[in-house]
């Protein structure tokens, strides 16, 4: 019988949706708000922290090759501890889907479907993302496989077509009297990277084959390449001062390019797009994750797990529904991302130092 | 109750398995001719069609007959190569005693390719049944199935539904020994195995396996030979027909297995390693497993040059993507996003739709039901009446309908491109199922604009991710991304580079060609 598993390729292409999401409309705005015109530089040490951190979690996953991070848990801290640690990962999931599919469905009608219900918008797209993570996670592989290189045509473009409206003047000073934002910014731009963590739920279903480290911290790179580069021509075309003052820079980028001479005047519609398929692949990680959390900690069986889909999901089109404001939500958003950072960082790092610590142990 | 149940039930069981002849196995000829004749005719119940001649056998006494259908026999067989070898040259087919032997006259009277010794009734019905000749002689308890089938039928014709305008023009007929045929012509390969099965408790059509040893992979062919097995029906003409039995999701609208009227197309899927299937009496075979990618390749591809052949397959993929959903992006750009396009091109698609008395949406629907009419009457109607449906459809309606005020123009334009670009998908079941998904995206556009269609792609790519054909991930080798694969996936790369089998079809043989694969230029 022919055995699936995700390939190499796959490894990075999920790696890529998983950080990618709703953070691609809006890092700019963040890192700039913080780090003013040296933004670029917090998240680009960011992105290197990262890949270090990266590494812990490949570790844990690679020390235990035939479970995925829930059943680590359980198995590094037992049933009542383990199931304590999951508990947080699985509510920032599900917390996370929510207010991503709310983000996301808030920019969609500010800048595509100004008429349509925000509700219904989440609505559609939780039904497709519910579909898809019901099919399981080979599924996902094939949705990121298909994705990703028209997330890279178009990011790419995006970036190649704005360039001639950047004014590199606007990046200057460079670190002059700033560093202190800069060093204020490294935290919140590593946060941007989290998505990595996906690494321990997928590593128990790939060939496990030399080179998925490497094909996995491409995967992490591509994001950290795109992140930086989007914030500095976002810098260079809009300047800080109204960079601050845009809650989705990268859809106004996509929009300010013209083609005055083509068929078609405007390309937001169509790279819109591309952003609603990032945005779900992101949305169908974020779920698997939550569906492989719940389903441990709740004792059900890999067979049946994708049933909880159906929980889950109403649980996140509440959730995503809850809160009126819209600005409101995204610092719900940025307070659970930089909670559960700050969670992962202490937590990831001593299970893979026990783990480490209870593999030599068994050797001797 | 119980036992009125069990009735029911039992009853329901004969009802299943009515219509087949293993019960005939327990029944053994006798060595009367006269009762075993008599026998046969009444399994047979009696057909006009079914021809008995009864004679003596030379100059002894003992009697003969055979039995045969008349339509499914060559006659001038049995009356040249049976009956009158029986009649006139007898003192072969006698022993020292003068008694007829029926092993001499197997071995030594019958000169026919194929005689087999039969004892029971369910292999002689069979046998009758599929054309052979039965011979019974008095005082034997067994007889002879003689093979002197000839079917009618036409000759080797073009392939209709997949024509090409280079390479071989032949394609399937009904009779299965010319469609074996024309693939054994193109593989002169020992390994090339024909394999055949009974299908249908009724038909007991033969259907055919094909493969060749050692390239198709071993697990591949026994699933299919499981599945075939396993099917119980009374009927099948098919191929495409036995294939809805054997696909794991029977109501996928997009086809799980590929059919085909083209033998070369065959023989290049063996040679890949895939499983090919043909039976008796249809036109057509399936090939097993499929992928979407393979859907979209012509014959044509191996014929041009690699880049020519790599762009019209592009082609191909976008008129897919526009049969798909350019009506769907029409309404979706003019309800929802008009600041898209230049001002004077939403003037114009403004002014042209001025007076027309429906939304766009129901526009859209009104065309498509009038094309798929137009379709359908084209498909029905005699070739000749056919060509006049066309006209009548495609000119008289479109231009009566836009002058009344009834369509816009642009309408008519949108629609007709989409209908081209459907034409243009070589697989007439794929490029039907893009006919069918036209509509929820039309309904998807008006509701929710570009947001909408983007929906229903990434919904369509879950559900394409999620199909396989006989446990080939549909959308192979583009996901899962197989870039050794890919070289005959969106392009068709150059053949000299193309020295492996796809490995993705897991053949047991990776080796298509020697890795330089091509001859060496001319050393001057």
């Amino acid at each position: 019988m022919r055995v699936e598993r995700l390939s190499k390729v796959q490894v990075m292409t999920i790696t890529v949706g998983a950080i990618f999401g709703v953070d691609i409309l809006m890092v700019q705005h963040h890192m700039v708000k913080i780090a003013r015109q040296d933004g670029w530089i917090s998240l680009a040490i960011g992105g290197l922290l990262s890949i270090g951190f990266a590494f812990i979690y490949y570790l844990l996953a690679v020390l235990h090759p035939d479970l995925d991070m829930p059943e680590i848990k359980l198995k590094l801290c037992g049933p009542f501890l383990g199931r304590l640690l999951l508990f947080p990962t699985a509510l920032y999931a599900v917390l996370y889907a929510g207010l991503s599919a709310r983000i996301f469905a808030q920019a969609l009608k500010m800048f595509l479907l100004d008429r349509t219900p925000i509700y219904a918008i989440i609505a559609l797209m939780l039904v497709v993302v519910a579909y898809s993570v019901y099919k399981g996670i080979y599924v996902i592989g094939s949705i990121s496989d298909v994705i990703f290189p028209l997330c890279v045509f178009t990011v790419v473009s995006m970036l190649l077509l704005s360039f001639q409206q950047v004014d590199l003047d606007r990046l200057k000073p460079v670190l002059f009297e700033n560093m202190d934002n800069v060093i204020r910014g490294i935290f919140p731009g590593f946060r941007h990277f989290m998505g990595f963590g996906i690494i321990a739920y997928i590593y128990c279903h790939t060939y496990q084959a030399k080179g998925t480290y490497k094909w996995f911290i491409a995967g992490l790179l591509i994001p950290i390449a795109f992140y930086v580069l989007l914030t500095v021509v976002s810098i260079g075309v809009f300047s800080v001062g109204s960079l601050e003052g845009l809650i989705f820079p990268t859809l106004t980028l996509s929009k300010s390019i013209e083609f005055p001479a083509t068929f078609l005047e405007r390309l937001e519609s169509f790279t819109a797009v591309i952003w609603i398929a990032l945005v779900f692949e992101s949305l169908i990680v974020f779920f698997y994750i939550s569906i492989r959390d719940f389903s441990v900690l709740f004792g059900i069986s890999r067979k049946y797990d994708r049933y909880t889909i159906i929980v889950l999901i109403i649980a996140a089109y509440i959730i995503s529904l809850l809160e009126p404001h819209g600005i409101q939500v995204l610092n719900y958003f940025r307070i659970l991302v930089s909670t559960y950072t700050l969670y992962s960082l202490i937590i990831v790092p001593l299970l893979t130092g026990y783990a480490l610590l209870k593999r030599r142990r068994s050797k001797q | 109750m119980l036992s009125l149940l069990k009735k029911l039930a039992s009853s329901k069981k004969d009802r299943i398995y009515e219509g087949r002849t293993e019960h005939l196995k327990q029944f053994r000829l006798s060595a009367n001719i006269g009762d075993n004749t008599t026998r046969l005719l009444d399994i047979m119940n009696n057909s006009f069609d079914i021809k008995t001649r009864t004679f003596k056998i030379g100059r002894t006494n003992t009697r003969a007959a055979v039995i045969y259908i008349s339509e499914l026999v060559n006659d001038f067989i049995i009356n040249n190569n049976i009956i009158k070898s029986l009649i006139l040259e007898s003192t072969f087919v006698t022993d020292k005693n003068g008694k007829v032997d029926l092993d001499l006259i197997k071995d030594s009277m019958l000169s026919l390719a194929e005689v087999k010794e039969a004892e029971t009734f369910d292999e002689i019905v069979l046998g009758i049944m599929s054309g052979d000749t039965f011979l019974c002689i008095q005082g034997f308890a067994k007889g002879l199935l003689i093979s002197a089938r000839q079917y009618k039928g036409r000759t080797v014709g073009q392939p209709n539904l997949e024509p090409s305008v280079k390479g071989p023009q032949e394609a399937f007929v009904e009779m299965l020994s010319v469609n074996l045929g024309l693939i054994r012509r193109r593989i002169r390969d020992p390994n090339l195995t024909f394999e055949i099965h009974k299908l249908g408790r009724r038909t007991k059509a033969d259907v055919v396996l094909m493969y060749i040893k050692g390239i198709a992979h071993k697990d591949l062919i026994d699933k299919i030979r499981e599945k075939l097995l396993a099917i119980d029906i009374d009927r099948v003409t098919t191929a495409v027909e036995v294939s809805k039995l054997m696909i794991d999701k029977p109501n996928s609208i997009f086809p799980l297995v590929q059919v085909t009227e083209r033998p070369d197309r065959v023989v290049a899927a063996m040679n890949e390693g895939r499983v090919a299937m043909i039976i008796e009496g249809a036109p057509d075979g399936i090939i097993i497993p499929v992928t979407l990618p393979i859907l979209m390749q012509s014959p044509d591809d191996y014929f041009e040059s690699w880049l020519a052949a790599s762009v019209i397959r592009i082609t191909r993929y976008v008129c897919f993507f526009i049969s798909i959903l350019f009506p769907a992006i029409y309404i979706s750009t003019t309800s929802f996003h008009p600041g898209m396009l230049p001002t004077r091109l939403v003037l114009s698609i403004t002014a042209s739709r001025t007076g027309v008395p429906f939304p766009a949406v129901l526009e859209a629907l009104l065309m498509e039901f009038t094309l798929e009419i137009l379709q359908e009457a084209g498909i029905r109607l005699p070739r000749v009446v056919g060509q006049t449906v066309s006209i009548v459809g495609g000119l008289v309606i479109g231009q009566a309908a836009v002058q009344a005020g009834v369509v816009s123009p642009i309408m008519v334009i949108v629609i007709s491109i989409t209908a081209l670009s459907s034409f243009a998908i070589p697989d007439y079941s794929l490029s039907m199922a893009s006919r069918i998904i036209r509509i929820p995206f039309i309904l998807l556009a008006v509701t929710f604009g570009s947001f909408g269609i983007a929906m229903g792609l990434l919904f369509l790519l879950a559900y394409f991710s999620s199909l396989k054909s006989f446990g080939l991930s549909y959308l192979t080798p583009v996901a899962p991304f197989r870039p050794r694969d890919s070289r005959d996936a969106l392009i068709r790369g150059p053949l000299w580079s193309m020295h492996r089998r796809p490995e993705f079809l897991r053949p047991e043989d990776t080796q298509r060609q020697a890795p330089t694969g091509r001859s060496k230029p001319n050393e001057s």
